[in-house]
């Protein structure tokens, strides 16, 4: 597929993998989703790219009184924000820049899905529309900070921003084993993020697609490869904050790094097929009386681990 | 050929489905090759290129129809399935004209050139190629503003607003009343249905939203005058899989909800089902069951109590939970599944829940937001043709 052991991984690399696993997570949705179907779920892997080319000859729609540049930067901003996000998140040992705040800069790009879900909604000028923005605010207050002090907790086990440190420090046991719960609470506020399985009601089938009703054609596009890309970042990161980057026998660091992103990917997806959408104002519930509670208490215990230490 | 034929030629057409009162039929058998196809079906006119529409010529529908035809952004083609017979070969030839480049390509120029005569004659900006008025998807967004709320003066450039432009694209400003919480938010008008997705046939319901909770709702059915005779005559395993299915796409669960009408379909084709349908039956009752998620997410939403239809009682996971109990007695059993009611008395009592449904729906969606609102109305799944069918001279109007 790709060569990732050219010595500095290029830009260009990047994209290339990162639109890769995005279209593998494409692809696994759809194989699931044949299988729930009973039709042949070998077909359903071309399904991501069928659907591509029908939006491609798409025309574009406009909306009246639509807020017309927000509402196409708001679909814009997924693939960007996702790109970005993955500029920290290292392939074995090399990342395109492994920033001396790493973690802080992956946060930041990831927050602006956030931004970039609720112009799309609110821009657009319909009722559908502003629901799947707001339910993706709601949603944000909940998932946000718990996915912070997750982010924080890593970084304060390795007692550094720098994506790198992080790995390296996790030479003798992985933080999914030291931080059990900042990885639970991470995976659960990726999907979050990605507003994905669970947490799709931002663009629910219920709302008649949410913030995703009325963007049509190339517009449409991009939205949805851009979630997808950023569901395939956030199940990257995950290796090197919790899953020890690329260490592992045999295989190069790329290697590694590659099989476990694929490991969380699908783990991702297939849960998104196998759980309901999770109604905001039960969720919201969860976020600040579970999800907070338990990452603060995961970072202190932390804290107290790395004191001792 | 070009590349537009090429990409054109290879893309999974994606169908919008509307279905009118007395449809019932239709909807399945297009459901069923839209899903034997692996076409998939639209959540909104703006996502779809094939409009399907299930069911009997209707006056009633023809608006909300045209409204979400308009919203289509081609290329596209539509059709209208008015029996199960058939579906196959009408969406054959529905994809040929889909598939027609010069074709399509006329339209979307006679398209832009009315557009743009509109946008002369009306002198505001251009709306791109429709120039349509419809804000909402899926629903018909009624831009009953001038119906509604006329009276009530239209914002002062909150809300949607561009800074003091008082109508952006012609559209009136939404008006604005004390909410819940005692502040003062933008009201919007909107209707549920009748041309949305995964939805009672026929049933529109009026709400006035603000932010996305329902302030005020009204029910009705649009169409269906002349249904004599309901699809589900003695409700069975298939009809509450059938309800089923669309309460779980409503809790947002698409894959249970595919299975479900797969189950659905195959228990309709053979009444007495063999060994593999039974267990799959089984296996997506187990699974459905087992969500503890779903359950969650459903207690307490919708709680009936008092004289009203069996059906009915309980909140939203009683009333799916009482469906699935329907199909695993009649697969438990062993017998034909569900024909052992005789037909006069459950047409009735179908009849009867569904216009008790109706009347509760408005005291039971207000005050709640829209995914509550539609899990509600899945719950209650109100059979609008054996109301249209059996009570006779009952108009909702």
């Amino acid at each position: 597929m790709i060569e990732g052991d050219a010595s500095p991984l290029s830009l260009l690399t990047l994209l290339a993998l990162l639109g890769a696993l995005a279209y593998a997570a494409a692809a696994g949705s759809a194989v699931l989703h044949a299988r729930a179907v009973g039709t042949a779920p070998v077909a359903a892997v071309s399904a991501p790219a069928r659907e591509s080319a029908r939006l491609l000859v798409q025309r574009r729609r406009t909306v009246p009184g639509a807020d017309a540049l927000l509402w196409r930067l708001g679909g814009a901003l997924l693939p960007v924000a996702a790109a970005l996000a993955a500029l920290v998140v290292p392939l074995g040992s090399t990342a395109v820049s492994d920033l001396s705040v790493g973690v802080v800069w992956f946060n930041a790009m990831e927050v602006l899905a956030w931004c970039a879900v609720w112009l799309l909604g609110w821009g657009a000028n319909s009722v559908w529309g502003l629901v799947g923005g707001y339910r993706f605010l709601i949603q944000g207050l909940s998932y946000e900070l718990p996915h912070m002090f997750a982010l924080i907790t890593a970084a304060l086990g390795a007692g550094s921003l720098r994506v790198g440190d992080i790995v390296a420090a996790q030479e003798d046991v992985w933080f999914a084993v030291l931080m059990p719960a900042a990885f639970a609470v991470y995976l659960v506020s990726a999907l979050a993020m990605a507003f994905w399985g669970p947490f799709d009601a931002p663009v629910g089938r219920d709302a008649a697609g949410g913030a995703a009703a009325e963007p049509s054609g190339a517009d449409r596009l991009v939205l949805l490869a851009g979630r997808y890309m950023l569901l395939a970042v956030v199940a990257a990161m995950a290796v090197p904050l919790f899953l020890g980057g690329g260490a592992g026998p045999l295989l190069p660091g790329w290697a590694w790094s590659l099989v476990k992103t694929l490991a969380v990917l699908g783990a991702l997806v297939w849960t998104g097929h196998r759980v309901p959408t999770v109604r905001m104002d039960r969720f919201t519930e969860v976020g600040w009386m579970v999800l907070l509670p338990l990452s603060l208490l995961q970072a202190l215990v932390v804290s107290v681990l790395v004191l001792v230490r | 050929m070009d590349l537009t034929g090429w990409l054109l030629a290879r893309a999974l057409p994606c169908a919008f489905v509307v279905t009118a009162v007395g449809g019932t039929g239709a909807r399945l058998a297009v459901e069923r090759e839209l899903r034997e196809r692996g076409w998939r079906r639209a959540a909104a006119p703006g996502a779809a290129d094939l409009l399907v529409v299930c069911g009997p010529e209707d006056p009633d529908l023809a608006d909300a129809v045209d409204r979400v035809w308009k919203q289509m952004p081609g290329p596209r083609a539509r059709v209208r399935v008015p029996g199960a017979d058939g579906a196959a070969r009408l969406l054959d030839a529905t994809r040929g004209r889909l598939l027609d480049v010069d074709r399509q390509r006329r339209e979307a120029a006679e398209r832009d050139a009315a557009a743009r005569e509109r946008a002369q004659q009306g002198g505001d900006e251009g709306h791109g190629d429709d120039g349509e008025h419809d804000q909402g998807n899926g629903g018909d967004h009624d831009d009953g503003h001038s119906g509604h709320a006329g009276g009530e003066g239209h914002g002062d450039g909150h809300g949607h607003g561009h800074g003091g432009m008082s109508m952006p694209g012609g559209i009136p400003m939404a008006d604005r009343g004390p909410d819940r919480d005692g502040l003062t938010l933008d009201r919007l008008h909107v209707n549920l249905g009748p041309a949305l997705t995964d939805w009672p046939a026929g049933l529109r319901l009026r709400l006035t939203l603000q932010g996305d909770v329902v302030q005020e709702a009204e029910a009705e059915i649009v169409g269906g005058a002349a249904v004599t005779s309901a699809f589900w005559d003695v409700p069975g395993p298939a009809a509450a899989l059938d309800s089923a299915q669309r309460l779980l796409t409503a809790a947002g669960w698409p894959d249970a909800a595919e299975s479900a009408r797969r189950w659905r379909d195959a228990l309709l084709a053979e009444p007495e089902p063999d060994a593999a349908t039974r267990r799959g039956v089984l296996r997506w009752l187990r699974r459905v069951r087992r969500s503890r998620v779903l359950r969650w997410s459903t207690a307490g939403l919708g709680p009936i109590d008092g004289p009203v239809p069996e059906p009915l009682l309980g909140d939203v996971t009683d009333r799916w939970s009482r469906r699935l109990d329907v199909v695993e007695a009649a697969l438990g059993a062993g017998g034909r599944p569900g024909r052992d009611a005789p037909a006069d008395r459950s047409r009735t009592e179908a009849a009867e829940a569904a216009k008790a449904a109706l009347d509760l729906l408005p005291s039971l969606v207000t005050g709640q937001e829209l995914a509550a609102v539609r899990l509600v109305v899945a719950s209650l799944d109100p059979d609008t043709e054996a109301l249209r069918a059996h009570v006779p001279g009952r108009s909702h109007d």
